[in-house]
């Protein structure tokens, strides 16, 4: 099972939020938009490679992306259960 | 012509563009930030002779300076008139907007002189990741295809990369984008072959490297054009040289080791303050070294930064910046990660009164960029200080 910290700790370090820490990217941060983490379309792309990358997890259509990006736990929750398919 | 627009679902919508419309006296902004919204109002437009206004409506800066000022009053606009069809604003190199007037002219001869590099190609389909605000979305995104012909143009608001290779995977296909798919497409544990499929990317140059493990890896081509809203396409390259070929009709020079330019796409009238009409040839502040008909870009030669295609000066930036009360001073450089899609970021060094939220810096540098992304990373230091030549310089 994937922790959610190990997920923060690749979306900061893969999207090079080196000014941001672990506790101040809360659980349910929105991660787009201007209310929270402020990510965009080019960090989404960035994300899909992570999450393939770090966790073998693979999103093939924006409509599904737009779910799954909603929050760290979120993209926890989707890393996992696609772990257990 | 007939759009092919993909829906965030995934599912397909065709569309029998509608050619003609009421042509209004005045300058028209087409305000939308919907792609599909886009095309629909422009195509019409343009093709009746309306004369048509264009930035990012995110850009509250540009949004601002146009409700504001009315474009059909500003001093001198009847000789812009003459021949203007298109209006392109963006962020000057001092922060204020820049207008580019673009006639007709402009902009055709331009896509015929992008289209006489692909006549080899049998092009089918144009896929196109790029917005349509900015010229390079405008001339390769639409006008290109439309004057392709027989041509399926296909747009999504956004791309995932695998959206983009299942696209790219169709034969004949030309793909117009930018550096962030090319790498983005090369990261990708995929083994098809594009090898039917052309790119064409701009906004920013990609490195060797990055087109050598794209091209080794699909089997594909990467034609990268260089330009600038007020000088249209200056040249392009394909593939993993470092030379750039001016297109047909551009001829270049060399002045005080800077890109000179003399080109049938160089706008005749750009807005700053007042209208001013625009010089040939226009020297650009990128150095370069000639090699007969060719160029190598070195650098540019101010403290201007071009950052996704968007000109951003460093030192507005760090004026912007010491607005904040709780910064005593700043200095913004630019950092290259390779390994980052976007690959340009600045780098904010701050010494200030306390720790800023990140928000607050975006929000301030937004009221004169607007939204557009310009990735960033802060440092704090004990003392930011003026050197003996008046430079700024970090004391650790």
């Amino acid at each position: 099972m994937i922790k959610i910290d190990e997920v923060k700790s690749k979306i900061i370090e893969g999207l090079n939020l080196e000014d941001i820490s672990l506790e101040e990217l809360e659980d349910d941060m929105a991660l787009f938009g201007d209310e929270g983490l402020g990510l965009d379309s080019v960090d989404a792309i960035e994300l899909t490679l992570i999450l393939e990358k770090y966790f073998g997890v693979k999103i093939t259509n924006m409509a599904e992306a737009e779910n799954i990006f909603s929050s760290s736990a979120s993209l926890t929750q989707y890393i996992n259960d696609e772990k257990n398919k | 012509m007939i759009l092919e627009y993909i829906h965030s679902d995934a599912s397909r919508e065709i569309i029998d563009l509608q050619t003609q419309t009421q042509v209004q006296n005045d300058w028209e902004y087409i305000q939308t930030s919907s792609k599909l919204e886009f095309i629909k109002l422009f195509i019409p437009k343009f093709l009746s002779g309306q004369k048509i206004v264009l930035f990012d409506p995110n850009h509250k800066q540009l949004l601002d300076f146009y409700n504001e000022n009315d474009i059909n009053y500003f001093a001198n606009i009847q000789s812009a008139n003459e021949k203007s069809k298109l209006l392109f604003f963006t962020s000057g190199s001092s922060g204020f907007p820049v207008g580019a007037f673009k006639s007709r002219d402009n902009l055709l001869l331009e896509v015929q002189s992008q289209q006489e590099v692909l006549k080899q190609r049998a092009i089918q389909r144009v896929v196109v990741t790029v917005p349509f605000v900015h010229i390079y979305g405008i001339l390769a995104g639409l006008l290109l295809p439309m004057e392709l012909g027989d041509v399926q143009l296909i747009v999504k608001e956004d791309f995932l990369p695998y959206e983009l290779l299942e696209e790219a995977l169709h034969e004949n296909t030309l793909v117009i984008t930018t550096p962030v798919f090319i790498k983005a497409l090369a990261k990708l544990p995929s083994e098809a072959s594009l090898s039917s499929t052309l790119f064409i990317s701009s906004t920013a140059p990609l490195s060797l490297d990055d087109v050598a493990e794209f091209e080794d890896k699909y089997s594909s081509e990467v034609m990268q054009l260089f330009g600038s809203t007020e000088t249209g396409g200056i040249a392009y390259k394909i593939g993993r040289g470092v030379k750039w070929t001016p297109l047909h009709g551009a001829k270049i020079a060399l002045q005080d080791d800077k890109l000179s330019v003399t080109s049938p796409f160089i706008s005749d009238y750009i807005l700053k303050e007042s209208i001013e009409k625009l010089a040939q040839p226009y020297v650009t502040e990128d150095i370069i070294e000639v090699d007969n008909d060719t160029f190598t870009l070195i650098g540019r030669s101010n403290k201007l930064i071009k950052i996704a295609g968007k000109r951003i000066s460093a030192t507005q930036i760090e004026n912007i910046l010491e607005q904040i009360p709780e910064v005593n001073k700043a200095i913004v450089e630019l950092v290259y990660k390779k390994e980052l899609l976007r690959s340009e970021q600045i780098l904010i060094t701050l010494e200030a009164k306390n720790k800023l939220n990140k928000q607050v810096i975006k929000e301030k540098i937004a009221q004169f960029y607007g939204i557009i992304t310009i990735p960033f990373n802060l440092k704090y230091v004990d003392k930011i200080d003026y050197s003996s030549v008046g430079k700024k310089v970090i004391f650790k």
